[in-house]
């Protein structure tokens, strides 16, 4: 009967040649060809777009492709497909499967990931910034090999309640990097490192779960969920692509500093602030007008001397091809970013090799070897604490009238006084830079996936039914040398200068003056001495069982899949390290001369979950998903272990409705969805339930006669781990979320919107306020935290052609957040300005409300008098003086009632601070736009943001440390500073004249000055064009001549234009990052793309 | 091919089955960071508890200002040693102009309470609570009873200690005794001075009983020397008894209280001598050498009942075994690569003369006897106590130590690598402006010492070369806190000196005064007083219950000199104000009703309210005119002048003592220095201790933290917005 029916058609069937194309009329490889209705298997196109397919003679074929509209026409001669701006036909992966993008019933985005392409970053994260509504990004930007953070909808402001705020999760190719592994003390977030050291020509597609359909990752999940897919194999001959990379890095902007003049003037406005201070020492403790005169031509800018324009380069090949059983793709990438400053560098090679066989119709299998092996060297800052800030820090800060060396003798950064203030006065750039001393990183991850696919397609039953094992193993191991040296600094006695104050001759001296042996003392210092080596391997590996059914029952379509997951994790961590090395040391343990010591530790940690989801739905019309995640994990106490958690999704195209399609014109497509469910959080140290005590060898006291004798062991509880719950569980955070995706005007004119609120409950956090002290201890974690999110984000984006060859699309993400405080562990101190219930967590920024500056001793008494003030900033009216701003007496101490009582006469720092910001800018958009014309294109990135105030950095408001080996920044002009009375040195000269109506108060009461207040506000909205690329693509016909398919040059820049400076005197800019911190970088990359 | 394949998917579909049943291997997972409390059942594991609560409670002389909550004062500079006559500079709470606060974080009352919650190993109650843990756990462990005894003495004796140091600041405070949960039901409340005191005296019996078997035939083996004993016990069990009969916690001078410390302190001190303990001393006790030496002991040392002991370890930059004492570096002037500790004129000016009297100029203690000796101000080293030259260091005194300061610094003198040093450290001026202005510290000292100079050294608990000729220190002078960094010196909390002033008290209190008497003569031998002149004491002594008190206050204020105990001592007689001032709200009950209501007037002492004290130099004299600001512009040497031999403590005191006054007297000046503040207008300002300081109120901090705690009588309570502290310590 069957036989009968269709060898008819079969007799009529006739081949019909054809050819696919864009719509620059290139050749699309790989289209399918499709005979609708039929069981026809169809075709798809070759190399040259080209196919051939049997069919009856009027029969008409569906030609389809990833990323364009579908089209049903005869066959036979070039089908030009149109691209599909919605990508409604895309498919999306959602976390243990995919679905198509029109039949998405939750918040899930993707990253469009061809825009990431041209950037230089040395991770992923800090490509994606304003890519993905809802994904804000931070850090990343400064040095080299240092990673952003990514953070999914508001998830940071949960630190403000105490929950550490943590990234989200990451899953790469079905597997779930572990995100806190514990090595040594410190715990590791295995999958951003996974995510950073991505090649994003290898990367195929990035999907960001941001409700509850991240619930399919249960436990971990309420951060939000990142899920990559790496490039396979595609049919088709073997091609190659190269991109490669190569581009500059230079400070986005650098901090302006006072001259040397203006740095002695300074200090002398400082040194003789006090007009009570009758010892002033005019001739020892000022630069004399000699001196400044001198410094007026000295320009140490150590700075400007060490920084340099930085390299970075990346280069990558990938192949890819296959026949109908075979596919593969396999890639190597290198990229390499060099510091600005001294010894930093990093770059990392990373290489994937896929394979996909289909053993048979039914049995498929894949094996994927992927890794990346990272080199990272910093400089070692072992003098004056560890901050590795320093050394920009010191450099940008050093007064310029300080040289490094004076002769042949190196020197310590001493000041007017002559001596030490600080041991950060020890730190010498040059001497440690040229030491030898290193801290070398290398790190290498390699990740495993095999899997194997059973489609149960042969059997009329069970047909619809696949089975899936797959097996991830990763393996990362990373070493860190380092090897701090001793080296020794000079202090002159006697310096030049009348006063003794410089490092270099004044007018009538020469260095002959001062520059003998006998005038330098040796100071012998360390940086570290030491060698060390530290060693973490960590073994984790996941398994998949997941059973998948797919089928169709006539306009109903329904899915399901149930998964078991188990999934170990062991880290094991060795840090030896000897001191006293040797001048001639190898850099290994057998030359030094000090003691050793090793430590070794180990971790391990295990979880198992049941995954379980359906999918129904009808007519492409009514969407319906149901899913439940049950997660067991080794952190909590076994009674606890396990969680459950549902998630429920349901979507309407309403645009498929009949009455729609034939009434509402104007609108293309038109979709609700909402979704609800259950995730969790399980950011807490392990083993909180059990009462542990550590040993801590040597920490113990001496006992016995003598003074020989060690100090012994001791075990101790652990001040971290100090209390025990046993009853520690999950966070829980029920995420709701409502949606609508549309398109207008011939789908020129896309939006998504989608609202949001979450429930955060049972917080994991420690308690503080509330537990008496003479219980001895804080709390253990507890789940006490209750806070809800909410907020909306609007995705506005339109596609339009200009003429024949001129396409452009702007697209608009903006929205906002905001949330609400229901349990924490509250502050009992300063309620009007501490998180309270009911209220955000973000409380804005509070100050001191200034009402001028004191400019003379009757200015104190009036004020005083005035508003009965007893006490200034902790002072007796005495005490304060000419030259410090005024606060306003806001109110007095609160009551037992809970209010706070009228102005008190005190003014301080706890009672009297006034809101200078609501919150930190609120309203804000980024801007990606791009355009092409022929074979030109650009595109870029503009953002902005409103709405609050910031106060000048602290660190600009008062010298850190002091200031005799501080610079201040450039609006510091003593000019401009107040100066009680005319200053003379010790031969009576006036230095500085007096100056009383000047804009800043004295630094000399910077402890007073520089303490928050509206005097220092400044607004900070920015306004910045973040990228920009330009390209050109080189005609076809041009290339091929020379094996070339495609070939491609593009110009970028990063971090380009900042449009609003509020700073004073533009000293620094908002787009530079911290004041006093490795600036944030611009970075100009030209790169080409070119496929064979 | 097909069948295989269908197998496969078969035996899929089995494994998928059974692999998805098992969570057996996560009950495998081990914690491999920590021990469980499996150790309390070995000696190890429980000695290793044991050391990690001497480890926390132990005093130290590193102690910083930011540390005292966490360990008395050890004789600083710090607030607490600028609130008595031993340093200038007004100390929180003395100071005139900043009255603490018990409402706010600005000039906040100082938190010994408190001071951190977070942290179990060092706050206040954390400590407390690690050491109920170690109780509770010892005693549900497995060890044997012998073993339990010897651990559980130890931890009962630092859980009084620290319990005795809550006590002697806030009067009563909350007793806790078992490891409590953490969450907010928790609260102790506050028990009054009578049951706290009663509580440490019962630990402590505990522990003395626990310890006897161990330490009263001589004290611990050679190896556990620095542990606790029977004898550390019931000393601190005698200093406990003798503080709840001071005025501060008995204002109407109950004798009966007196009278039952006396007979217990009396009959318990057999049992501390026979723990090895007894007053320090040699057979040649030149210059009061032994009062020196007995600092600078090694091995078992009998003056040291409660001490702590150290190592003279470099750091080896990668363990801890290094456990250094700081005195040394903090004491030793700059160009010996110290830091050097300043002196005030008040105590300088009290110290008692060579006879044993008090200077005639010394306008306290006025209830003894004055000294018939002259006492010049300009030479104050001449014809004093042999404890004042152990005490102090002047321009022209040899304190010799063994290493080369030149290697540091090489304009510092090198006095053959210290073992002749001698510190010379007069000064001289720049301008004659400063010189002639008492609030110009713009001086510069010789020798190096330039601008890091004191004008007159503390040189008490030095390890003197000339005492001691194998220093306890590795000296290693490119440290950077110094060549004396790595000094082993043992530090002492509890001397056996105390020991004997303590009971010296208690009798004087019981009207036992010829008991009293006795004991005070033992401390004057030791120093070098002899039966000749009856140890420097005057006769009414045995007779006048006042003098004899207040003499053995004076006794305690020379021989604790610089070892932290005199402020315990200033508050414990109410010697600021007398105790004649009315703290407002309290009861009738903290009247001073004993004494004479005066506790000053009774002893003849002067109050300290209303005093200032400033600081001594020597500068060049005028005729050398001004000099320059480094080590080669000192006038003297430019003018070529010799320096006499400087004084050495070995030899014969007196005619040396001459040849330097003649030197000052052609050379030097002395100078009066400003020492605590003058105010704007230049005008001095005078120490004013408030009398509701003798029992300190909860800090604000300590308050927020503890919502159910009464704040103290006299203090604000910041839970209450402010209203009046109601908890009474001395509620019976």
């Amino acid at each position: 009967m069957l036989a009968m029916t269709s060898a008819p058609a079969m007799a009529q069937n006739q081949n019909i040649k054809g050819q696919v194309v864009d719509e620059n009329g290139d050749p699309i490889i790989g289209a399918t060809i499709s005979v609708p209705g039929t069981k026809s298997k169809g075709t798809i196109t070759d190399l040259n777009g080209n196919y051939t397919i049997s069919v009856s003679k009027d029969a008409k074929v569906t030609v389809t492709y990833v990323g364009y509209l579908s089209q049903t026409v005869k066959p036979g001669g070039k089908i030009q497909l149109k691209e599909d701006s919605q990508n409604l036909n895309e498919v999306v992966v959602v976390g243990y499967g995919s679905q198509k993008k029109a039949h998405l019933t939750g918040s899930v985005a993707t990253v469009p990931v061809d825009e990431i392409q041209d950037l230089a970053n040395g991770g992923l994260a800090s490509s994606l910034s304003g890519l993905v509504n809802g994904l804000s990004v931070s850090g990343g930007d400064a040095r080299p090999g240092e990673n952003a953070k990514i953070y999914i909808r508001d998830t940071n402001s949960l630190s403000d309640v105490g929950s550490t705020a943590q990234q989200p999760l990451f899953v790469i190719d079905g597997y779930i990097y572990p995100n806190d592994v514990k090595v040594g003390n410190s715990s590791q977030n295995l999958g951003a490192e996974a995510f950073n050291n991505l090649d994003p020509s290898q990367v195929e597609s990035i999907s960001v779960l941001k409700d509850a359909s991240a619930a399919v990752y249960g436990a971990r999940a309420a951060n939000g969920v990142i899920l990559v897919t790496t490039k396979k194999g595609k049919m088709g001959a073997p091609q190659v692509s190269y991109s490669g990379t190569f581009g500059f890095t230079d400070e986005v902007a650098r901090p302006k500093m006072l001259s040397s003049y203006n740095y002695g003037r300074l200090y002398n406005e400082i040194a003789a602030a006090d007009p009570t201070n009758t010892t002033l020492n005019k001739t020892t403790a000022l630069f004399q007008a000699d001196e400044l005169e001198a410094m007026k031509g000295l320009n140490y800018d150590l700075l400007d001397k060490y920084w340099k324009t930085g390299s970075t380069m990346k280069h990558s090949v990938n192949v890819s091809g296959g026949t109908e059983n075979v596919n593969y793709f396999a890639g190597l990438s290198y990229f390499n970013q060099d510091g600005n400053l001294g010894k930093l560098d990093y770059n990392r090679w990373n290489y994937r090799a896929g394979v996909d066989v289909k053993i048979s119709k039914w049995l498929t299998a894949n094996l994927t070897v992927s890794g990346d092996y990272g080199k990272k060297d910093k400089p070692l800052v072992k003098v004056g604490g560890t901050n590795s800030e320093k050394d920009y820090n010191l450099l940008l800060t050093r007064p310029y009238y300080m040289p490094e060396s004076v002769g042949d003798y190196p020197i310590v950064a001493y000041g007017v006084s002559n001596t030490q203030k600080n041991q950060n006065q020890q730190y010498a750039f040059d001497v440690l830079q040229n030491n030898g001393d290193f801290s070398k990183n290398m790190n290498s991850n390699l990740t495993i996936n095999g899997s194997v696919n059973y489609d149960f397609g042969w059997s009329k039953i069970l047909k619809g039914l696949k089975l899936n094992f797959t097996y991830s193993k990763s393996i990362n191991d990373d070493k860190t040398n380092e090897y701090g040296s001793s080296f020794t600094l000079y202090s002159m006695t006697k310096r030049f200068g009348s006063g003794n104050h410089l490092y270099t001759p004044t007018a009538g001296e020469s260095y002959d003056d001062y520059v003998y042996a006998g005038n330098f003392n040796a100071l012998q210092l360390d940086n570290g001495n030491y060698l060390s080596r530290t060693m973490t391997r960590t073994d984790n590996y996941q398994l998949n069982f997941t059973a998948s059914y797919a089928r169709d029952f006539g306009l109903h379509h329904v899915s399901a899949l149930f998964s078991v997951e188990k999934s170990e994790t062991e880290s094991e961590y060795e840090v030896g390290s000897g001191s006293n090395p040797y001048e001639f040391t190898t850099h290994q343990s057998n030359s030094i001369q000090g003691d050793k010591t090793t430590t070794f530790t180990r971790s391990e940690s295990g979880a198992l979950s049941y995954i379980g989801r359906v999918n129904y739905s009808y007519a492409d019309k009514y969407l319906f998903e149901f899913l439940v995640r049950s997660d067991a994990s080794t952190k909590f106490a076994p009674e606890h272990r396990w969680g459950t958690f549902p998630a429920a999704s349901a979507g309407w195209i309403v645009s498929e409705e009949p009455w729609f399609k034939k009434s509402v014109k104007w609108m293309d497509f038109l979709k609700v969805r909402s979704s609800f469910g259950l995730t969790g959080r399980d950011n807490t140290a392990a083993w909180q339930w059990m009462q542990v005590y550590a040993l801590d060898s040597n920490k113990g006291n001496v006992f016995g006669e003598g003074i020989g004798n060690a100090s012994g062991s001791r075990i101790t509880i652990n001040k971290s781990n100090s209390a025990v719950n046993r009853d520690v569980h999950w966070d829980k955070d029920y995420k709701f979320n409502v949606g609508l995706d549309a398109s207008f005007i011939d789908r020129r004119l896309s939006v998504t919107f989608d609202a949001y609120h979450e429930w955060n409950r049972e917080m994991l956090m420690n308690i503080a306020q509330t537990v008496p002290s003479t219980v001895g201890t804080p709390s253990a974690a507890v789940n006490l935290g209750e806070m809800d999110n909410w907020g909306y984000e609007l995705s506005l984006t339109w596609r339009d052609k200009i003429g024949k060859d001129f396409k452009y699309h702007v697209g608009i993400n903006t929205g906002y957040t905001d949330n609400k405080v229901l349990n924490m562990d509250w502050e009992t101190d300063y309620l009007y300005r501490q998180i309270t219930k009911g209220h955000r967590s973000d409380v804005g920024l509070w100050g001191m409300q200034c009402i001028g500056m004191f400019r003379s001793f009757q200015d104190i008494e009036e004020y005083f008098d005035k508003y009965h003030i007893t006490s200034y900033m902790g002072m007796t009216k005495d005490k304060v003086r000419p030259g410090m701003l005024i606060y306003k007496d806001v109110r007095g101490a609160r009551q037992t009632d809970g209010t706070y009582a009228a102005p008190d006469g005190i003014v301080d720092k706890d009672n009297d601070q006034v809101c200078l910001s609501n919150r930190t800018n609120p309203y804000g958009f980024t801007m990606n736009f791009g355009a092409e014309w022929k074979g030109f294109s650009i595109s870029g990135q503009l953002g902005a943001s409103w709405g609050g105030y910031t106060l000048l950095p602290s660190q600009a408001l008062s010298p850190n440390g002091s200031i005799e080996y501080c610079n201040m920044p450039s609006f510091w002009n003593p000019d401009n500073m107040y100066v009680y009375k005319d200053i003379y040195d010790g031969s009576g000269n006036l230095i500085v004249a007096a100056n009383r109506t000047a804009l800043y108060p004295n630094l000399s009461y910077a402890s007073v000055n520089s303490v928050a207040s509206s005097f220092w506000r400044i607004s900070s909205a920015q306004v910045v064009l973040d990228r920009l690329t330009i390209a050109y693509t080189i005609p076809a016909r041009l290339v091929k001549a020379i094996g070339i398919q495609n070939a491609r040059i593009n110009v970028t820049g990063q971090n380009l234009i900042n449009f609003y400076n509020p700073y004073p005197d533009s000293f620094t800019s908002p787009m530079a990052g911290t004041y006093g911190s490795y600036p944030n970088l611009r970075k100009f990359t030209v790169g080409v793309n070119l496929t064979f | 091919m097909k069948k295989t394949i269908k197998y496969i998917g078969c035996g899929l579909i089995s494994a998928f089955v059974f692999s998805s049943c098992s969570d057996s291997f996560l009950d495998e997972k081990k914690n491999y960071d920590n021990v469980s409390t499996d150790i309390y059942n070995y000696y190890s594991g429980a000695n290793g508890r044991v050391s990690d609560v001497y480890a926390w409670c132990l005093p130290t002389p590193n102690v910083q200002e930011s540390q005292l909550w966490k360990y008395p004062s050890a004789g600083s500079n710090d607030l607490i040693g600028k609130s008595t006559e031993e340093y200038s500079g007004f100390g929180s709470f003395v100071d005139p102009d900043n009255p603490l606060s018990s409402t706010s974080s600005t000039n906040s009352v100082p938190d010994y309470f408190m001071s951190t919650q977070s942290n179990i190993q060092e706050a206040v109650y954390g400590r407390i609570r690690n050491i109920n843990d170690c109780i509770s756990g010892i005693k549900g462990g497995s060890l044997s009873e012998d073993d339990k005894n010897t651990f559980l003495g130890q931890c009962y004796f630092f859980r009084a200690w620290c319990y005795y140091n809550l006590v002697k600041w806030y009067g009563g405070v909350s007793i806790v005794t078992d490891v409590q949960n953490p969450d907010e039901s928790s609260v102790t409340p506050r028990s009054s001075a009578k049951d706290c005191i009663a509580f440490i005296l019962s630990d402590l019996d505990k522990s003395a009983q626990m310890l006897a078997s161990k330490t009263m035939k001589g004290g611990w083996g050679s190896s556990d020397y620095g542990r606790v004993t029977t004898g550390t016990a019931l000393a601190l069990k005698g200093r406990t008894l003798l503080l709840w009969c001071s005025p501060l916690f008995n204002r109407s001078n109950d004798e009966s209280r007196w009278k039952s410390a006396y007979d217990t302190m009396k009959s318990e001190l057999d049992s501390i001598n026979a723990c090895g303990y007894g007053l320090y001393s040699t057979s040649n006790n030149v210059n009061g050498s032994d009062f020196a030496s007995m600092f600078s002991q090694t091995s078992r040392n009998s003056e040291a009942v409660f001490i702590t002991l150290f190592n003279n370890f470099l750091d080896n930059g990668l363990n801890d075994t290094q456990k250094n004492n700081a005195w040394e570096r903090y004491i030793r002037p700059s160009n010996t690569t110290g830091s050097g500790k300043n002196a005030s004129a008040m105590i300088i000016d009290m110290f008692p003369m060579a006879d044993g009297k008090r200077p005639a100029t010394c306008n306290t203690y006025t209830k003894l006897e004055a000294s018939d000796s002259i006492y010049d101000e300009s030479y104050p080293f001449v014809g004093r106590d042999p404890r004042f030259y152990r005490t102090f260091a002047f321009p022209g005194f040899r304190w010799a130590y063994s290493g080369d300061p030149t290697q540091a610094d090489s304009h510092n003198p090198s006095y053959d690598s210290g073992k002749n040093y001698a510190v010379w450290n007069y000064v001289w001026y720049t301008s004659i402006s400063d010189q002639g202005n008492p609030e110009s510290g713009n001086s510069y000292g010789a020798d190096n010492l330039l601008t890091s100079k004191s004008g007159v050294y503390v040189r008490k608990k030095s390890d003197d070369y000339d005492v001691n000729n194998s220093p306890l220190y590795q000296w290693n002078a490119k440290d950077a806190n110094g060549g004396f960094a790595h000094s082993g010196a043992q530090h002492m909390e509890i001397r056996y000196a105390e020991v004997l002033l303590n009971i010296a008290e208690v009798a004087c209190g019981a009207n036992q005064l010829s008991d009293a008497v006795a004991l005070l003569q033992k401390i004057r031998a030791r120093a070098g007083y002899s039966a000749s002149n009856n140890y420097g004491l005057q006769s009414n002594l045995t007779s006048d219950q006042a003098a004899c008190m207040s003499a053995i206050i004076y006794e305690r204020q020379i021989e604790f000199a610089y070892e932290g105990k005199r402020f315990d001592d200033l508050r414990r007689w109410m010697l600021f104000d007398g105790g004649a001032t009315k703290v407002a709200g309290a009861p009738s009950t903290w009247t001073l009703t004993g004494w004479g209501g005066n506790t000053c007037t009774w002893l003849g002492f002067k109050p300290l309210n209303g005093q200032r004290r400033e600081n001594m130099e020597f500068r060049v004299a005028d005729k050398y005119g001004v000099g320059g600001t480094t080590y080669d512009s000192d006038p003297l040497v430019k003018s070529n002048v010799t320096r006499c031999a400087a004084v050495d403590l070995r030899k014969d005191l007196g005619p040396q003592l001459q040849t330097l006054k003649a030197w000052y007297k052609s050379n030097l000046v002395l100078k009066l220095k400003k020492g605590d503040a003058r105010n704007a207008s230049h005008v001095d300002e005078y120490m004013y201790f408030n009398p509701r300081y003798y029992f300190l109120g909860l800090s604000s901090g300590a308050s927020v933290v503890n919502k159910s705690l009464p704040q103290t009588i006299g203090w604000e309570d910041s839970n209450n917005g402010g209203a009046a502290g109601t908890f009474d310590p001395l509620a019976q």
